[in-house]
């Protein structure tokens, strides 16, 4: 369903990402780990164009999308984003967050696209807060919501750029049992972050990514229980 | 928010080559590239705004083609100078009075054309003659060696005596008496130059001048002035208006006449002189002489409920030009935060360059420069507002660009993220949340705007202050009707930033 071939990304004087080439199929879940500074969230930024890679083709579907005149709003559709400090718009309602994308991008009646947004707030476990501004919900509650305005827009799939870095330790479980209850129900997923525990538990696949490279690509279990390289025996060593 | 309200590409009708030049121009930056600090390029449809702007700018060039001579002559007057040309509110309403005012007429009935009286202030007549904003100009001119080399003159139509007005138990005799005193002057009169020659062989005598009379009987009174100098009739109507001073004729330093003013080379000289040669044999100008300047007219030098209400009209005209000002400024200061905001080097330059002359140089300088020096023909309102918008929009530009850069960029990522597009992203996104951080900075430069509009004035439109002005010329007192309009701008004031504060509330996020 994604497919990098070759991707660099250099800012300035900076090679962030340094060629890199994956493959996802539909419904897969991938886990993105690494040292802080390796590039994981650029690579991520990459796939859905936040960040224009330097050189290297992306794919969604077969369609190459960051050649010529770039296809942003056609891989905008099919690949939402969850980012680390939510970014929910605070002059609306989460409800009206939820649905504003739909209604504006999609062009779904309101009333339509309210009542598709209210499911999806009960299924994150934000029935009651509808009508809530952002201001007033914590910080789990604010991810789940961000996670809801995602999932509003039926996408494909879903980057989740350290969903829960900015929680507070005990909303982390909420959020990630949100994440957790979306895997293998057909979208494919994402996810960079730090919490190990819940890459080995949700993830299909792990890219460990170190100075800008997948070092290593494997399955969740595998790498979990004996990392190939050096690097990532090192790196799971110090985090676990 | 109006940022981005849909214009059809240029409609307006010009039959100059500048419609062409501005379609092909329109058709080349039809699409242009607009990135927004590292979050990928996005396209932004530039034909709406430059339309704006082209708008903005081509508003004054629909010039009507009206056969020459049928179109009424426009005679420029500051009337600020009574009995010559002044307002009365209690009998004149908002029209201009006086001697000359007539004259004028009976000019143009003996022409056969209409005429069209057009108020400016004293200084702002010889330079727009120069620049043909009028046909001719009348206001107690007279013909100078230097105003010679920018103007034409009519033949003299009035001549008179100086006379210096003094605070009472002065003793003026004769010219000689005015050693060692400081005399005050209207700027750019034949008084100043006259006192200005007497200074050079009396020791002592200091000249200086300000803009109005009133201002001078104001420095007589407070002692800052021992005498003015001015002509007898006007001499005699001061001292009616106020008791405890006095006036003496000079009738020994030559007299003085008055002028009609033309354009260089104007083609009406010729009638006009006739038509004063006809005037004066068939005794016209004697009736007038005897209306206005022998004491058959009677003036109302009190502070009248009508003066107030005269006042009060020029609410409507200080408001319509800030509201207008106010909107053009936001549209165009929008557009200026957009090229600042946008990553596109050109347009980034333009609009720093365009703020640093802006705000780098005195706002009446650039409506002097709008009014008097560009090849275009405005009129007031359209000049105001053009001079109004392009200033305000170098302030609201920056403003804008604070508030958009405040507005945290994880909102424009997230917007994107959703496929939202760069435009629809900064209306329904950005800009909601940047106005609110803006809304205490713009109700400022509103309020800052609604004041500065009393400039307006000066190129001749009768605002609050304006208004005040002529009344206080009229009665040859300042006070009360500077009052006035103080207590209108505060009002008014008051009312903006009260309603400014009742919206900040209620767009206050919970």
């Amino acid at each position: 369903m994604i497919k990098l071939e070759n991707i660099t990304k250099i800012f300035g004087p900076l090679d962030v990402i340094r060629g890199v080439s994956a493959e996802i199929s539909q419904g897969e879940v991938v886990s993105v780990i690494g040292p802080s500074g390796s590039g994981k969230s650029t690579l991520l930024r990459c796939i859905n164009l936040m960040e224009i890679p330097t050189s290297g083709r992306v794919l969604i579907d077969n369609e190459c999308i960051n050649e010529g005149r770039v296809k942003i709003t056609k891989v905008r559709k099919k690949v939402g984003m969850v980012f680390q400090h939510f970014n929910l718009f605070p002059h609306m309602s989460t409800l009206q967050n939820v649905a504003y994308a739909p209604i504006k991008v999609k062009g779904i009646k309101r009333k339509v696209a309210e009542e598709q947004a209210r499911k999806l707030l009960e299924k994150v476990g934000l029935g009651d807060k509808a009508d809530t501004h952002p201001s007033n919900l914590s910080g789990g509650q604010k991810q789940r919501a961000a996670i809801a305005r995602a999932l509003a827009m039926e996408p494909e799939a879903i980057l989740f750029d350290e969903p829960t870095s900015a929680l507070d330790p005990e909303m982390v479980k909420e959020v990630l049992g949100v994440i957790k209850s979306l895997a293998h129900t057909g979208i494919t997923m994402v996810i960079v972050t730090h919490e190990m525990g819940f890459a080995r538990e949700v993830a299909d696949r792990v890219w460990f990514i170190d100075e800008g490279k997948i070092q290593e690509d494997s399955p969740a279990k595998e790498f979990f229980k004996s990392p190939k390289s050096k690097r990532a025996q090192d790196f799971l060593k110090n985090v676990l | 928010m109006i940022l981005f309200f849909e214009v059809e590409p240029v409609t307006i009708s010009l039959q100059s080559p500048l419609r062409t030049i501005t379609n092909g121009a329109l058709k080349e930056l039809k699409y242009t590239h607009f990135t927004y600090k590292n979050m990928g390029t996005f396209t932004i449809k530039l034909k709406s705004l430059l339309a704006l702007v082209v708008c903005l700018f081509l508003v004054a060039c629909q010039k009507e083609n009206v056969d020459n001579c049928e179109k009424p002559l426009i005679v420029m007057v500051s009337p600020d100078n009574p009995p010559f040309e002044f307002k009365d509110t209690g009998i004149g309403g908002d029209g201009v009075l006086g001697f000359d005012i007539d004259l004028i007429n009976k000019v143009g009935e003996q022409l056969g054309r209409e005429i069209k009286i057009v108020e400016v202030d004293f200084s702002a007549i010889i330079p727009g003659i120069q620049s043909k904003r009028a046909d001719m100009a009348i206001s107690g001119f007279a013909a100078t060696e230097r105003r010679r080399q920018s103007v034409d003159f009519s033949d003299p139509y009035h001549s008179y005596n100086f006379a210096v007005v003094t605070k009472q138990g002065t003793t003026v005799n004769s010219h000689k008496d005015l050693a060692n005193m400081t005399i005050g002057t209207q700027l750019g009169s034949t008084h100043e130059t006259k006192s200005q020659e007497l200074a050079g062989s009396l020791p002592g005598m200091k000249v200086y001048s300000l803009n109005k009379l009133p201002e001078l009987i104001l420095d007589l009174k407070k002692g800052r002035a021992d005498a003015v100098m001015t002509e007898e009739v006007v001499a005699k109507k001061i001292v009616t208006a106020t008791p405890d001073l006095e006036f003496t004729v000079l009738d020994d330093i030559g007299r003085e006449s008055y002028f009609i003013v033309f354009p260089k080379g104007s083609p009406l000289i010729g009638e006009v002189n006739q038509a004063l040669e006809n005037l004066k044999s068939s005794g016209q100008i004697d009736q007038l002489v005897s209306k206005w300047l022998e004491g058959g007219y009677i003036e109302d030098f009190d502070f009248s409920w009508a003066d107030v209400t005269y006042i009060l009209g020029g609410i409507p005209i200080t408001l319509g030009f800030t509201i207008a000002s106010i909107i053009c400024g936001f549209i165009w200061g929008g557009i200026l935060a957009l090229f600042k905001v946008g990553e596109i080097k050109p347009l980034n330059w333009f609009a720093a360059g365009y703020t640093s002359v802006f705000r780098g140089t005195p706002l009446l300088l650039q409506l002097w420069i709008v009014w008097f020096a560009l090849p275009v023909e405005l009129t007031l309102w359209q000049a105001g507002i053009l001079t109004f918008s392009l200033n305000s929009g170098a302030y609201i530009s920056e403003i804008m660009r604070g508030g958009i850069q405040a507005v945290d960029t994880g909102q424009m990522e997230a917007a994107k993220s959703l496929g939202v597009s760069y435009i629809r992203a900064m209306y329904d996104i950005i800009l909601p949340q940047a106005f609110r951080k803006m809304l205490p900075s713009l109700t400022n430069e509103s309020i800052t705007l609604l004041k500065e509009s009393a400039l307006i004035s000066v190129i001749g439109a009768p605002d609050i202050l304006k208004r005040a002005t002529s009344v206080g010329v009229a009665n040859f007192g300042y006070f009360e009707p500077l009052l006035t309009a103080g207590a209108l701008y505060y009002t008014i004031v008051m009312i903006v930033a009260s309603g400014a504060k009742l919206l900040e509330r209620k767009l206050r996020l919970p």
